[in-house]
């Protein structure tokens, strides 16, 4: 991820994007994409429980245990 | 890495970073620096400023439209208090003043700008009225109620009214810091209310002014206001009298409903006659008048009824009566026969119809007097005045002309009608035996004479003489008979007995 507009921030942090998912995991391995990723996770106050990883397995294994 | 002037120059990306950052120390928050895609911690910081700027700027617009939204809502309040058609002021704890709108110019002749700031005793309005002491009192405990007082404004030529509303002004914690007035101009209200008070007061008095009893009657029949003269003629209080039937004070209750309910449907009812009972059983005739009246949209909103005391005239008219009557047989008296006849001859000469005029007298009713008395004589004389009144026609005039004589007044009757009649009243007196008590009776003959105007008399003077000439030649040819004035008839003296 190289950039995120703010209102593309909002949107996920929102209600409409609460009511399509149970849980984000954000995978950052980049400079970039961990500051975007610390930004949203502050700023943002998303609904939805929200964290980042560096690994797509450990991001994966915790995600599962919001499946229903 | 601290950004120098050295590696500034040296480091192209390091000093777009800066020249971003000082955008936005310089409040341009739409500044943003590019990314190299180098996946390097310059771009991770890059990109970090970047969002930065743009929830600052986020922010700051935010606060503007808040801000503006708040000036807004402070400049209606405003222009709310400004416009007021009340007077508003609002004073701190120490009765500083805070806020002055523009009626409160107009009412104390004092400026926004004068006023804002200044002590409330320094305002001669708050001071005089008494309202600043009021308010500090309220401040210590006294509460603040609303209250009217009445004050002159200077130059002005009347007291004008005022009407005062404080409340306190709290903070977040319940203290008071201060207080809200209202101040309303209630003269034209007061005074609205004064015309009303003379005019109901006006009202009053003409109702009770009135010397008949005056009662106003709900659609159901119930009364609902009374003057004094209805209290002094039903001999009730007025506060049995209001609420009670209209009807119950009458002798004939529903003839009284009928009077009331016929003003209803037809919007007036006159000169009903009815009987007002009083509480002490005093009867009084009365004539009913009554009309609805009508409230402020219009409507019926009950009737309004006078009844007129009509003793007296009916006093009267019994008097007058009596005098134009005889007392035994209740016939027409002298006085009135002379009446009654020359009316008859004006009209009979101004329609040029005849009248006739019968002159009837009890024969040798002196001896039934001597030999039966009086009293038997009295009998005799109301029976035959009854007999006459039935063997008449209802245009005929029956009188009694004096002692045993009678007259009848036959409108509209020739000479030969005429004689016809005289001649069956004769036969039915000679017919009939006249019960004078205890079971005996008494047969009693007349003699008639019959006079015809104006083929007869010229006047109606004239008539009675020839009717009188016909009846002494009746008596003369035996009694017991009708003779008619015959021209030539010898004319006696009679003007004594006219």
């Amino acid at each position: 991820m190289r950039s995120i507009s703010r209102e593309a921030r909002h949107y996920y942090a929102g209600q409409e994007a609460a009511a399509s998912a149970s849980a984000v995991a954000l995978i950052v391995d980049t400079p970039v994409s961990k500051v975007l990723g610390n930004f949203y996770l502050g700023l943002s106050n998303p609904i939805l429980p929200s964290r980042l990883f560096s690994s797509k397995d450990d991001a994966v294994a915790w995600l599962k245990g919001y499946l229903e | 890495m601290t950004p120098t002037s050295e590696n500034r120059d040296s480091d192209p990306r390091l000093a777009e970073m800066l020249e971003v950052i000082f955008s936005y120390a310089a409040g341009d928050l739409k500044a943003r620096g590019t990314l190299s895609d180098d996946d390097s911690a310059v771009d991770g910081v890059m990109a970090g400023i970047n969002i930065l700027g743009e929830e600052l700027e986020a922010n700051r617009a935010e606060i503007q439209r808040a801000s503006d939204l708040l000036r807004q809502a402070l400049e209606y309040a405003q222009t709310l208090i400004r416009s007021s058609p009340d007077g508003i002021l609002a004073v701190d704890r120490d009765l500083r003043i805070t806020e002055w709108n523009l009626l409160m110019e107009q009412m104390c002749g004092q400026v926004r700008e004068q006023a804002i700031g200044r002590i409330l005793d320094e305002i001669p309005f708050m001071q005089e009225t008494g309202e600043a002491a009021r308010i500090r009192d309220g401040f210590d405990g006294g509460g603040i109620q609303l209250r009217e007082i009445a004050y002159r404004i200077p130059g002005a030529d009347q007291l004008s009214f005022f009407e005062f509303l404080a409340a306190p002004l709290r903070n977040q914690t319940g203290q008071i810091q201060g207080a809200v007035v209202r101040i309303r101009d209630v003269t034209e209200r007061k005074r609205a209310e004064e015309h009303l008070r003379l005019a109901s007061l006006y009202a009053r008095g003409l109702i009770e002014a009135g010397m008949d009893p005056l009662v106003t009657i709900s659609a159901t029949g119930k009364i609902m206001d009374v003057n004094e003269a209805a209290v002094h003629g039903t001999g009730v209080p007025r506060e049995l009298l209001i609420g009670s039937s209209f009807s119950q004070y009458f002798t004939d209750p529903d003839k009284a409903n009928e009077a009331y309910r016929e003003a209803f449907t037809k919007g007036v009812v006159s000169n009903c006659p009815l009987t007002m009972t009083h509480a002490s059983g005093k009867l009084t005739e009365v004539l009913y008048n009554a009309s609805v009246f009508r409230d402020e949209k219009g409507e019926i909103a009950g009737v309004l009824a006078v009844a007129r005391d009509i003793t007296e005239r009916k006093r009267a008219e019994q008097a007058e009566e009596l005098a134009r009557r005889d007392g035994l047989t209740n016939l027409c008296n002298h006085r009135t026969f002379n009446e009654l006849l020359r009316d008859e001859t004006v009209r009979a000469q101004r329609f040029n119809r005849p009248v006739s005029l019968l002159m009837l007298d009890i024969d040798h009713f002196k001896r039934v007097n001597d030999a039966r008395g009086h009293q038997v004589g009295d009998i005799i004389l109301k029976g035959l005045s009854d007999l006459l009144v039935k063997q008449a026609r209802a245009v005929d005039h029956i009188c009694r002309y004096g002692g045993e004589e009678f007259t009848v007044i036959l409108p509209e009757t020739g000479k030969a009608a005429a004689m016809q009649i005289a001649e069956r009243l004769r036969a039915e007196v000679e017919r009939r035996p006249f019960e004078i008590g205890d079971g005996r009776t008494i047969r009693i003959t007349v003699s008639i004479g019959v006079a015809t105007y104006p083929k007869e008399a010229d006047s109606p003077e004239e008539v009675i003489k020839a009717a009188d000439v016909a009846l002494y030649a009746a008596k003369d040819a035996g009694r017991n008979r009708v003779c008619p004035y015959k021209a030539g008839s010898p004319r006696w003296d009679l003007s004594a007995r006219l």
